[in-house]
């Protein structure tokens, strides 16, 4: 039997909500200023990251040459490595931002007519979802780096194309989780139509799973493209991307910071929005978080 | 009992032959199999049955949200399937409904004013400032306070939510309010005042409340009917029913009810062949004639479907449930 | 044998649990919540006493704290269980695993979620006399066929070789029923076994608890919150709300002349197939006027006899009549103030 006593309001994480736990806030705070380094990399970044002083290659981090101080150290090409990370943030987030974007609202749409689609349609379409998801990413990436030159486009439609099946599976199963409820059934006898189920319930009800999982694959994202500049499909160089220098600095091991560098930014940033996505999942269910 | 001369009054809610099947994994399962029922108004009916009876079904057939795989489920006279527009929307305007599970009855995404006001809202268009004062008004007829509008459903109780939901189902002033175990999934000592609420309301409004619980249906229904795998097996007036049963499995219904350490006679669980009585494996007046379904008789104002009671007389068909004039009709 | 035995064998109580306490945490800033306050009873060797109490008065947390199964942010902080002469609560944990299953056995209310899916009838049904070493596996076969007839299967061997999902609910819980005394048990926890079933195989179930208890000597705690069960099972009652004994003694004598205002209370609310006209209402106990934790009685805000005492003290425990005890600072018939 359901206790008949009421989740005590005190205790409720809607009282919760402004506060942020400790890594939750260096998160935020770290992605803020990555956006922010990234949008003003002109002002922010101390040196033009193409510019090459042959006399000052593979400096350590910390030494100062001809141009200055070089934080982070330089390339085999001297070029600031610190200005080159700041500059990379462009293409990066450009990235990832259209591919989550049209992944996702791909994946939702797609998602909700297969939920709310009678049996064989709805098996039609997962059905077409699981073949996409069997391409192996690599393969697609590949391919379309050899369709449209490798670069910014390749890469988001690379990245698109993998991901939007996952959002679809996701807001079809948690459409199917709504439908299915005593709630629901509750709103068809009070006379709701199809298309008000979907606007006042469904899609409120789909959207908390919906919003985490578009935060986590920011995350994923972040890996993806700089795997696929890594491997040279897709920005190019000189274009300064995190993914590419990592691929440089493979070649000049004993410059470790050539790889170090960029490989850190890399992780902090995912482990950032990682960390994001989770703290927003715990906040957007209300009933979440307490025992 | 009735005067033959005064027509009982149209049915409200009434199902002819229905029927409901099941394909689960490659197996076909009749959950409803040929259910006659009318729902009269003024007398509120309790359909008490076990798992596997075919109630739950039955209920969300009466409620629209299942569709029936034969025979029609009638809203005043007109069938279900077919019903324009204007229909529907009296349909739904006076049918209504309270489910098991305070829980679950609630979107937990929406606040409780939006809940509470939905049934109104569809039938009356009202804005959402209206809808605000609709809801602190439906809270406190069930004696909640105003501010529970703005609340989530998690932050009421079971016995508060269950509450929210009878305010709920009859704001749209409702002739029929169908529960399904309104109190089941309650505190026992939360059962009374949630039973004494509805009992309040029965003047405005027709009940069908399925149940497991007979002690339940014995408050707030006059009429019983009794489900055994997908059919009804004895229909008539509760306390006729409960004081003197006439169908083997209303007896032991009434049997264990009364005593809890009552043993059933037979002790299977396999089920009966498709034409016979589903009941023929644990009735201990098992006939041969028992392998064919019996039709329903008119046993001392209880409808019955047992070969222990030959055909006497078919039970009367009320008005509205007559084919139209135009067919033929066998005399 | 052994002191201990002789001790617990001359007194013939199986178990004697006193002042039991256990409180739960809900996090580690939170205030921890009582959810059983000192509560004392005895079993003597074929007792069957029944805790009758609605969710939250902490009747099922006495069955697990008997066990010491309690989940991890519950503790048992105050009090004794002692269990044929031995005390539960400060027993080691290997001691602890060789009582459980053997000495003492646990019908819970869901018997699909009992039993595990993928492993067959007979193993499970047999594994705790193999697992105590009452029984190899070729004498636990045996064993488990002429159990599963005296459980009232009529063919045990089909069953043997079964797996839980191709049994009704019915059939499981007897099941269940058996492997709680397959190792002929001093002590039969039942928490809510009847809750979960049609009312048609409440019947059968109970007997078989009550057929299989006289065949192994065992005595039953039997929990549920339904009043006409524990009327007709057992000889003892404890009527618990919010985590206090409100009221205790013979079965006939709580039921049938309580003392306690809420045993009153819930007796006279509970829908029943009694004569009835339209009109008639049942009797109603107000909701909780503020929830919260008090040092008085846990009925307090809703109580018809309340006084301004019962807030702020817990009232003792009082023998009405011999054996039948109740707690509350004013028993009186109704609505003195």
């Amino acid at each position: 039997m359901i206790p008949d006593v009421a989740v005590p309001t005190v205790d409720h994480p809607s009282r919760r909500r402004f506060a942020i736990s400790p890594s939750a806030a260096v998160a935020l705070a770290w992605v803020v200023i990555i956006l922010i380094a990234g949008i003003a990399a002109p002002l922010v970044a101390p040196m033009d990251p193409n510019k090459q002083v042959l006399q000052d290659t593979l400096l350590p981090p910390g030494s100062v040459g001809r141009a200055g101080r070089h934080l982070l150290g330089t390339d085999e090409l001297g070029r600031d490595i610190a200005s080159r990370l700041v500059y990379g943030i462009r293409p990066l987030l450009i990235v990832i931002t259209l591919s989550v974007a049209i992944a996702s609202l791909i994946g939702l749409l797609y998602g909700l007519i297969a939920g709310t689609s009678p049996r064989p349609g709805e098996a039609t379409m997962m059905r077409i979802a699981d073949i996409q998801l069997s391409i192996p990413p690599i393969v697609l990436a590949v391919l379309l780096a050899v369709v449209l030159a490798p670069g910014v486009k390749s890469s988001v439609i690379a990245i698109a194309l993998v991901t939007w099946p996952q959002y679809a599976r996701v807001v079809r199963a948690e459409t199917l989780r709504v439908k299915t409820s005593d709630y629901l059934a509750l709103s068809r006898v009070a006379g709701l139509g199809p298309l008000r189920s979907l606007r006042d319930h469904i899609v409120p009800n789909v959207m908390n799973t919906f919003i985490v999982l578009c935060s986590l694959n920011l995350s994923v994202a972040i890996i993806f493209e700089s795997a696929l500049s890594f491997l040279g499909l897709g920005v190019q160089p000189p274009t300064p991307d995190w993914g590419n220098m990592l691929a440089e600095g493979t070649q000049y091991l004993d410059s470790w910071w050539m790889v170090v560098m960029p490989g850190i930014a890399i992780s902090l940033l995912a482990l950032a929005f990682n960390r994001l996505g989770d703290d927003l999942r715990d906040r957007l269910d209300p009933r979440f978080g307490t025992p | 009992m009735t005067d033959p001369a005064i027509p009982p009054p149209a049915p409200i809610l009434a199902t002819v032959d229905v029927a409901k099947n099941f394909a689960t994994g490659g197996q076909t399962t009749r959950a409803v199999a040929g259910v006659d029922f009318e729902l009269v108004p003024g007398r509120s009916a309790g359909i008490a049955g076990e798992s596997g009876s075919g109630k739950t079904t039955l209920l969300r057939l009466l409620l629209g949200i299942e569709r029936p795989t034969s025979g029609a489920v009638q809203f005043r006279g007109h069938d279900l399937a077919s019903i324009d527009r204007a229909g529907r929307r009296e349909y739904r305007r006076n049918v209504q409904a309270v489910f098991q599970d305070p829980g679950a009855s609630f979107d937990p995404r929406s606040r409780i004013w939006r809940t509470i006001t939905e049934p109104v809202w569809m039938a009356s268009g009202l804005s959402r400032k209206q809808r605000k004062a609709a809801a602190a008004d439906l809270l406190r007829s069930v004696d909640l306070p105003g501010r529970f509008a703005t609340r989530h459903p998690h932050e009421l109780s079971g016995g508060e939510r269950q509450r929210v939901a009878i305010a709920r189902a009859l704001s749209s002033h409702p002739a029929v309010v169908v529960l399904d175990e309104p109190v089941t999934a309650l505190d026992v000592s939360v059962r009374g005042s949630i039973i004494n609420l509805l009992l309040d309301r029965a003047g405005a409004v027709t009940y069908v409340v399925v149940s497991h619980d007979l002690t339940v249906i014995h408050h707030l229904a006059d009429d019983l009917l009794i489900m055994f795998k997908g059919i009804v097996v004895e229909r008539g007036p509760t306390r006729d029913l409960l004081e003197s049963p006439k169908h083997p499995y209303t007896q032991l219904l009434v049997s264990s009810v009364a005593n809890p350490l009552y043993q059933p006679p037979i002790d299977r669980d396999d089920p009966a062949p498709i034409e016979a009585c589903p009941y023929l494996h644990r009735c201990p007046e098992a006939m041969p004639v028992c392998s064919t379904l019996p039709g329903p008789t008119n046993v001392d104002g209880h409808t019955v479907r047992c070969h222990l009671y030959p055909d006497t007389e078919p039970p009367p068909v009320p008005v509205s449930v007559r084919p139209p004039s135009n067919l033929e009709v066998s005399p | 044998m052994s002191p201990r035995t002789r001790a617990a064998e001359a007194t013939d109580i199986v178990l004697a649990v006193s002042g039991l306490t256990i409180e739960a945490r809900s996090g580690p800033k939170a205030p921890p919540k009582r959810i059983v306050e000192d509560v004392s009873f005895e079993m003597r060797r074929g007792d069957v006493t029944a805790i009758v109490g609605e969710s939250g008065s902490g009747k099922s947390t006495i069955c697990l704290a008997i066990l010491r199964i309690l989940a991890a942010n519950v503790d048992i902080v105050g009090g004794s269980i002692v269990f044929e002469g031995e005390d539960l609560t400060k027993m080691s944990e290997n001691r602890l695993r060789a009582i459980r299953g053997q000495r003492i056995g646990i019908v819970l209310q869901d018997p699909l979620s009992s039993l595990d899916p993928v492993r067959k009838i007979g193993i499970q049904l047999t594994e705790s006399r193999r697992l105590h070493g009452i029984d190899n596996r070729k004498s636990a076969q045996v064993w488990a066929t002429q159990n599963l007839a005296s459980l009232g299967f009529a063919d045990p061997q089909a069953i043997l070789k079964s797996y839980p999902l191709m049994l009704s609910g019915g059939m499981r819980q007897r099941v269940c029923v058996g492997i709680a005394y397959s190792a002929g048990p001093s002590l039969l926890l039942a928490d809510e076994p009847t809750t979960a079933l049609d009312v048609s195989l409440q019947g059968r179930l109970l007997r078989l608890i009550l057929e299989q208890k006289e065949k192994y000597g065992t005595s039953v705690l039997l929990v549920s919150h339904d009043l006409a069960v524990v009327r007709n099972v057992a000889d003892r009652v404890i009527v618990m709300y919010g985590g206090r004994a409100l009221e205790a003694g013979p079965v006939a004598a709580v039921l049938g002349d309580p003392v306690s205002p809420y045993t009153r209370a819930l007796m006279a609310t509970v829908p029943t197939l009694a004569p009835r006209v339209r009109t008639d209402r049942l009797a109603t106990i107000p909701l909780a006027a503020n929830a919260g934790v008090s040092d008085g009685c846990p009925f307090s805000g809703r109580c018809s006899n309340e006084q301004p005492r019962c807030r702020k003290e817990m009232p003792p425990t009082v023998e009405h009549a011999p054996g039948h005890f109740y707690a509350c600072w004013n028993p009186g018939e109704g609505g003195e103030a």
